[in-house]
């Protein structure tokens, strides 16, 4: 490691934080520094490998000493980069004059974003934690600062201080959740460092069960994996659709990623993420059959693609950059009225669902052939509900807006279409296209779309998960009673 | 038996957090649970002995371990931002809803 490779990632980890600082004084620059900030994410993504194919060596860099800061930028870090990125700078677009608030919600994006960056570079449990609960306040203060902006529509909401109280109580139940997931994790990076007296995640090979559990159930509950992503639902639902498209682009994965990156120092932790995994995909897939609004439908979708995006480590930073484009393109499509929502939404859900010649298929293909057999099918099995929940996303709104399309399309509409959509059509991997990832991806296309069309004649009742605060912390509890069971099975028996 | 106690905190604090009905206890719990973990940072520093570590090369004493100290100090200072946070959020709530009850308000602001 020379100078020349470690100073650009030191001042790019910094910068965001230092711009966001900057923007008190000079509040009139917070947008463009923003967008240069998103900008550089791209750069410096692209320049680690972070394009779909691409490959680069993983840079470490060892800050300090044997305490001291590690970092690590492998392939997976810097696909997630390029999500960062992509989905920050078509969100920077959008806080324009029109949007109440936006100045002081593009700082604060500012902050998110290199936060963000900071938990999926970092290789120290305690830089994680750091990182990761900088980024529970800055999207508390997103989810409660967000106002409608003027030129969207109002849907179904009477009383508008209502609708502040939601998004208030709303935002104190993710950070609430977040905290007490995160002294759970605290306890957890504790017991590490009394097993091997060092905070670097390489110590967590030698750590014991208890805290192998106590730090996946903190990780599990920021990246809403499991009954742990019961705080996600309400959450997505309720926040602006703007700020929705950045909890679901990139802040909610860092979470999984950074327990992606503990699984690849920890062999009891990687054999035990699968079981996560598939418990993620069926959970959130059963209660988006069940939902009825298309917010909540794609709301828990994402609890289901999280399931995905852990299932294998080597390619988790690919999927998440192709769930990361296509859930803001449907958050955002779900939100316009104009001509251009159809494009958005198309685009989005057919990567969503996997249709062959979009990065959502390419990233499926892979990620299920690097997987068990059971895992494998029992995730092509999901892939028909993610497809059914595609075309009901799809069919769900000509009902609800009657022809009352606007042919004026705001100009970042356009651009995140180009942004976003063309980078899920851009990349072409052809290690995917084999002949058993087609069959698999058109028998699920071919399953899931009539499944999907009639699903309003399958007489299913509409139930309802408890998601109030209790519910989410007890599922908080449950997790980590599981977690333990797993993961101190894991070394004595050889599950299937 | 500083262990023990340690333990005993943090359980108490999560049973807290999950049976007060109460926002105002609940954050309280929260709290409670937070100097659970906080304290097993500091006893686990002083197994080697106590004093501040700082190095004098006169000094031959039993120096505490810095790096958990200097690891909970940033903890401490997250938890304590986090909580004020809250508590701001908490007082805006209070204003449609004052008993701050957390079913009440779950009913309030359900969605239908």
């Amino acid at each position: 490691m020379t100078e020349l490779t470690t100073e650009p990632t030191l001042v790019w980890v910094a910068l965001p934080f230092w711009l966001a600082f900057a923007t008190y004084l000079l509040p009139a620059l917070t947008r463009p520094s923003l967008v240069i900030m998103a900008g550089l994410t791209i750069a410096y993504a692209v320049q680690q490998g972070g394009l779909p194919g691409a490959t680069a060596a993983p840079l470490e860099l060892q800050l300090l000493d044997h305490f001291g800061v590690t970092l690590r930028i492998d392939g997976n870090a810097a696909a997630m980069l390029l999500a960062h990125g992509l989905v920050t700078l078509g969100v920077a677009l959008y806080l324009d004059r029109r949007f109440v608030g936006s100045r002081f919600l593009a700082m604060q994006l500012l902050i998110v974003h290199g936060s963000a960056n900071a938990v999926v570079i970092s290789a120290d449990l305690i830089s994680v934690y750091v990182a990761l609960e900088v980024l529970s306040i800055g999207v508390f203060l997103l989810l409660t600062y967000s106002r409608r902006a003027e030129s969207q529509p109002i849907l179904g909401e009477s009383a508008p201080h209502r609708s502040c109280d939601r998004q208030l109580w709303v935002g104190l139940r993710y950070l609430f959740m977040s905290n007490v997931a995160m002294l759970l994790y605290l306890v957890g990076s504790m017991l590490v460092y009394v097993r091997t007296g060092s905070l670097a995640m390489s110590g967590l090979a030698l750590a014991d069960p208890t805290a192998l559990a106590l730090i996946a159930v903190g990780l599990l509950a920021k990246g809403a994996v499991f009954v742990a992503g019961l705080w996600l639902p309400l959450t997505y639902a309720t926040a602006d659709p703007v700020i929705a498209a950045v909890l679901s682009g990139f802040t909610t994965k860092a979470g999984a990623m950074a327990l992606v990156r503990c699984s690849e120092f920890s062999p009891v932790l990687a054999q035990g993420l699968p079981y996560f995994s598939a418990g993620a995909a069926v959970f959130g897939i059963l209660l988006a059959l069940m939902a009825s609004t298309p917010q909540r439908l794609l709301a828990w979708s994402s609890v289901s693609q999280m399931g995905f995006v852990i299932a294998a480590p080597q390619w988790a930073g690919l999927y998440g950059l192709a769930h990361g484009l296509a859930k803001p393109l449907l958050f955002v499509g779900a939100a316009i009225t104009n001509r251009w929502r159809w494009s958005l939404l198309i685009l989005g859900t057919a990567s969503l669902a996997g249709v062959p010649g979009t990065l959502g298929y390419a990233a499926k293909a892979l990620s299920l052939s690097a997987l068990d057999p059971w895992h494998e099918w029992l995730l092509v099995g999901v892939t028909v509900g993610t497809t059914c929940i595609a075309v009901r996303v799809l069919r769900a709104f000509p009902s609800q807006t009657n022809g009352d399309t606007t042919p004026a399309a705001g100009w970042p509409d356009k651009v995140a279409l180009v942004l976003w959509g063309g980078g899920l059509l851009w990349f072409w991997l052809p290690a995917a296209y084999d002949v058993d990832n087609l069959i698999k991806a058109f028998l699920s296309l071919g399953l899931g779309i009539p499944l999907g069309w009639f699903w309003e004649r399958i007489p299913v009742k509409g139930w309802r998960l408890d998601e109030g605060l209790e519910a989410v912390v007890g599922g908080l509890s449950v997790v980590l009673v599981l977690a333990w069971i797993l993961l101190s099975g894991v070394n004595h028996v050889a599950l299937p | 038996m500083a262990h023990a106690a340690i333990i005993l905190t943090i359980l108490l604090g999560f049973w807290g957090v999950v049976v007060k009905r109460n926002l105002i206890m609940k954050i309280l719990a929260m709290d409670v649970m937070s100097t659970g973990v906080i304290a097993f940072f500091v006893i686990w520093a002083a197994r080697t002995g106590v004093f501040t570590p700082i190095y004098k090369p006169w000094r031959q004493v039993d120096y505490a371990d810095p790096v958990p100290q200097g690891i909970i100090l940033t903890a401490i200072v997250i938890g304590l931002s986090v909580q004020a946070l809250m508590l701001v959020g908490v007082m805006k709530l209070s204003r449609d809803h004052p008993t701050l009850e957390v079913e009440s308000i779950e009913q309030a602001v359900a969605d239908d």
